[in-house]
């Protein structure tokens, strides 16, 4: 499953203040990998993480 | 920790005659052992506590000279030289732990296992309310529901299950709770 996927199914991930995410929410971190969070309907977070290194 | 916590694998050929002592070489934690008649030179092990958690435990045998064990490991009775497996040779450290997992299927005394490091993971989600919960985890996701009882909604979580559990009162973190790894975010 990715951010976009999740966004086809009416998912948004979340953004947050001060962080640099692209337009769907994904964040990259100074080693590379990405992660992108989102929320059930609870309110949870959840996340997607993808190594730099796969 | 304890000696009690842990298990020796039927594959190791000494016994331990100490509890937890400090190591005075390396100043973590590590028992003394014994070798059995049947093994000739000195077999020592040494709990690294950076792996505590994982309570996987580095061994060590036969003291092969590529893994240049010091000679005061065998005159005090601990495995020194574990720490330069872990710094020299990482990748051992899994290859131990996974043998512990599939029971070995020949003779390898060089691990011991004991506590959670090799047992399988579960996860937990608190929600209001699991019928919610169901249609976005299993119908949103696509997650595979292996039981959903008034206790708890279980999902498929790759090798293990998530266990999504309703609870009276939910205060929601602003923190990730869980996640998932996979191929490409994107």
């Amino acid at each position: 499953m990715t951010a976009r996927a999740l966004a086809d199914r009416g998912v948004v991930c979340t953004f947050y203040d001060g962080m640099v995410q692209d337009e769907l929410g994904i964040w990259t971190s100074p080693g590379g990998d990405r992660v992108a969070w989102f929320r059930d309907p609870d309110g949870n977070t959840l996340s997607l993480t993808s190594s730099a290194t796969p | 920790m304890k000696f009690g916590d842990l298990l020796v694998d039927r594959g190791w050929p000494f016994l331990p005659t100490s509890n937890w002592e400090v190591n005075p070489a390396t100043g973590s934690s590590a028992m003394r052992y014994t070798l059995s008649p049947a093994v000739p030179t000195g077999t020592y092990i040494e709990v690294l506590p950076s792996l505590a958690s994982r309570a996987v435990l580095l061994a060590a045998a036969w003291f092969q000279a590529d893994w240049n064990w010091s000679s005061s490991a065998v005159e005090t009775g601990y495995l020194i030289a574990c720490n330069k497996v872990a710094t020299s040779a990482p990748f051992l450290i899994p290859l131990m732990g996974l043998s512990a997992v599939q029971g070995g299927t020949r003779a390898r005394p060089w691990y011991v296992h004991g506590m959670l490091g090799e047992a399988t993971y579960v996860g937990f989600i608190p929600v209001r309310d699991t019928s919610e919960a169901r249609r976005f985890y299993e119908g949103t996701l696509g997650l595979q529901v292996l039981e959903d009882t008034p206790f708890a909604l279980v999902v498929e979580a790759k090798a293990t299950m998530l266990r999504i559990t309703p609870v009276p009162e939910l205060t929601v973190q602003p923190f990730t709770i869980t996640g998932w790894h996979v191929a490409d975010v994107a």
